[in-house]
């Protein structure tokens, strides 16, 4: 900290001005009031002078004796200020000068007018001489001011030292006083750095004096006696919190797992009874080669028909409970390989549709092999499916490779769905559509939202009804 | 015209000055000798009891043959001494001085003076001359001549046995006799 941008600095400072500024007028006020007194009595005494010599000279110059006069003025030697004299008699004329061997035209040339005039280190004055009330010469005085120069440069040099001294004097007692006002402060602002930068609250300032500043230390460890107390009521809160946190956690994952225990367990159950069924009706079908007749036929297949979608509907159950419990192994995945194969694949069933697909540059990716081929079978055999009322499906899957994540995106013209029932999108048993438009179980989308959170990823989705959908979805780059 | 004389006199003054300078052993012009008994009358008090009233004028006499012409009247003209009213008077004989103040004793006059000096006293009457000896004959001021200027002779005696007050500024320009 610059040492003029302490309030130590500022009040010695500002004392210092204070004082040395009262001097400079006392002393200047002094200093003008000295040098008006010094010109008024050199200006009174030359008068005196010039009033005694003009009187002494009257007969002299009434008698035309210029000895006389010439000895008057000589008494002038006297005055160590005087430098020249003379009397002009009525004419103009210099009748005596001092001193004698004066040249004339050191004189001044015209009779000035009577009184005293101040040149810039001289006097000048005019006394005239009078007889009986009448003008009959002229006395001229040139009187020189070194004297008041002299006396003014003392009298400055003593206002000079003075003034020092005042000054020393000043700073030594105001560094004395000063510390009256600064230390509190400046106790109260160590006090407060080291809060600031400790983040101690429990420090507290010393109240040194009852004044302003006495306040606001009171009032500053009020302050920090507030904070304290409202920081461990936080604190406290939180702990408490966290515990809450943690307790309701805990019981919320203890009952997760225990229904997804049983829902694996029951599904797992229910697996074998529907396989039976569903043997046991080829079964029977075997054994009456010769297909019964309408009726008896239908309620067959549609037996066996529910059996099978009973059947789909606990291996998705399985396969979205599984996921949880499923160890991702990670591997480098050719992705563009990976969703040709799986292309190929799906449009072989679809051969009497019109699809164009477009793939655009997919990057590989770094995932879990079985559980990234669920994701893409699904993304694309949603494509495939909802784009069935198309005269001419149109497919495209691309990629966007970010700093941190890869975001790949399958984009279709299919009949695509309202943004309102968004939030239901990835919920499992949740569908968009009629089962009689678009068959499915509705557990697809929550697996695949379920296998890409596993990995760390997200997915999302855009789409208008009838104009088709987009649906993204990103992977964590390998670090 | 007044002014016009004036000025002519000036001049004259001047010329007699120029000669009374250029010509060795000559007396300045009697126009500064009028001057100076005039400017004597600054310079003297005479008694309180010399007037009757405050308008009684103020006599210079000359005695003896007039050396001034009208130089007297020029340089006093209008002049007063304190309220006085200054007047001139010409006198041949002694038995002429009435009231008078102030009397120059011509140089070209009798030569009685010695034996009125003690009456002149009497009557408070400053006594200026340039005769030789004025002072040692019982004169108050003699006028003469020293390096080409007129200088003042004074017998402080005479003036005191006049009961005239000569101011010390006039001694100290003059010489003092007994």
């Amino acid at each position: 900290m610059a040492k003029g941008t302490t309030i130590k600095g500022k009040l010695q400072r500002m004392m210092l001005i204070a004082c040395g500024a009262i001097l400079l007028l006392t002393c200047s006020t002094y200093f003008i009031y000295e040098l008006d007194s010094f010109r008024e009595s050199s200006v009174k005494h030359l008068s005196v002078l010039g009033k005694m010599l003009s009187s002494n000279t009257t007969a002299a110059l009434a008698f035309q004796d210029k000895e006389s006069a010439t000895e008057i003025l000589s008494s002038l030697k006297a005055e160590p200020n005087v430098i020249r004299a003379c009397i002009y008699d009525t004419g103009g004329k210099i009748f005596a000068s001092f001193p004698v061997a004066a040249p004339v035209d050191s004189f001044p040339k015209k009779v000035g007018r009577a009184g005293y005039f101040f040149t810039f280190s001289h006097i000048q004055a005019f006394q005239p001489i009078e007889l009986d009330r009448r003008t009959i010469g002229m006395l001229f005085i040139l009187s020189d001011t070194k004297f008041i120069s002299g006396k003014l440069m003392r009298y400055g040099l003593i206002a000079l030292l003075s003034m020092l001294l005042t000054l020393l004097l000043a700073y030594l007692l105001s560094k004395r006083l000063q510390s009256r006002i600064a230390s509190p402060i400046t106790d109260l602002a160590d006090t407060a750095r080291y809060v600031s930068e400790k983040h101690d609250y429990s420090a507290r300032a010393v109240k040194q004096t009852t004044d302003e500043i006495g306040m606001l230390t009171d009032t500053f460890n009020q302050m920090l006696y507030e904070i304290q107390r409202q920081n461990e009521e936080i604190r406290r809160f939180n702990v408490e919190l966290e515990a809450k946190v943690e307790d309701r956690t805990r019981e919320l994952a203890l009952s997760n797992a225990e229904l997804e225990a049983f829902s694996y367990s029951v599904s797992h159950d229910l697996m074998s009874p529907v396989r039976q069924i569903k043997l046991f009706i080829e079964l029977f079908q075997k054994k009456n080669p010769e297909r019964p007749d309408g009726e008896y036929q239908r309620l067959l297949d549609t037996l066996y028909g529910k059996a099978n979608k009973m059947q789909v509907l606990i291996e998705d159950l399985l396969s979205f409970s599984g996921i949880e419990k499923k160890e991702l192994v990670r591997v480098v995945i050719d992705v563009e390989g990976m969703v040709k194969s799986i292309w190929d694949e799906l449009v072989r069933m679809e051969k009497d549709r019109n699809i164009e697909f477009v793939m655009n540059e997919l990057p590989d990716c770094y995932g879990d092999r079985g559980t990234m081929q669920q994701v893409w079978q699904n993304i694309l055999g949603n494509a495939i499916k909802y784009t069935r009322k198309r005269e001419k499906a149109l497919i495209e899957v691309g990629a966007e490779l970010l700093e941190r994540e890869i975001v790949y995106c399958v984009k279709d013209n299919g009949s695509g769905f309202n943004m309102d029932g968004y939030e239901n999108l990835f919920l499992p048993f949740k569908r968009l559509h009629a089962q009689q438009e678009f068959e499915g179980t509705g557990v697809g989308l929550a697996i695949v939202q379920r296998i890409l959170s596993k990995h760390g990823g997200r997915i999302w989705a855009e789409s208008k009804p009838d104009e088709g959908s987009v649906f993204f979805f990103s992977l964590p780059i390998k670090a | 015209m007044r002014l016009l004389i004036r000025l002519l006199l000036l001049l004259i003054y001047l010329g007699g000055i120029n000669m009374a300078w250029s010509q060795e052993g000559q007396a300045p012009s009697y126009e500064l000798k009028a001057v100076f008994i005039f400017n004597f009358t600054k310079f003297v008090e005479w008694p309180p009891t010399t007037f009757d009233s405050e308008d009684q004028p103020f006599v210079i006499g000359v005695l003896g043959k007039n050396p001034f012409g009208r130089m007297l009247e020029e340089v006093v003209g209008n002049e007063k001494v304190d309220n006085h009213p200054i007047r001139i008077r010409y006198y041949n004989n002694t038995a002429d001085i009435g009231n008078c103040q102030l009397l120059f004793v011509s140089d070209r006059g009798g030569d009685g003076f010695p034996r009125l000096a003690g009456l002149l006293q009497s009557k408070h009457i400053l006594t200026v001359s340039d005769r030789k000896n004025f002072c040692q004959q019982g004169g108050v001021i003699h006028l003469y001549i020293q390096n080409q200027n007129i200088k003042i002779e004074i017998n402080t005696e005479n003036a005191r046995a006049s009961d005239l007050r000569i101011s010390s500024k006039l001694l100290t320009l003059a010489s003092i006799s007994k």
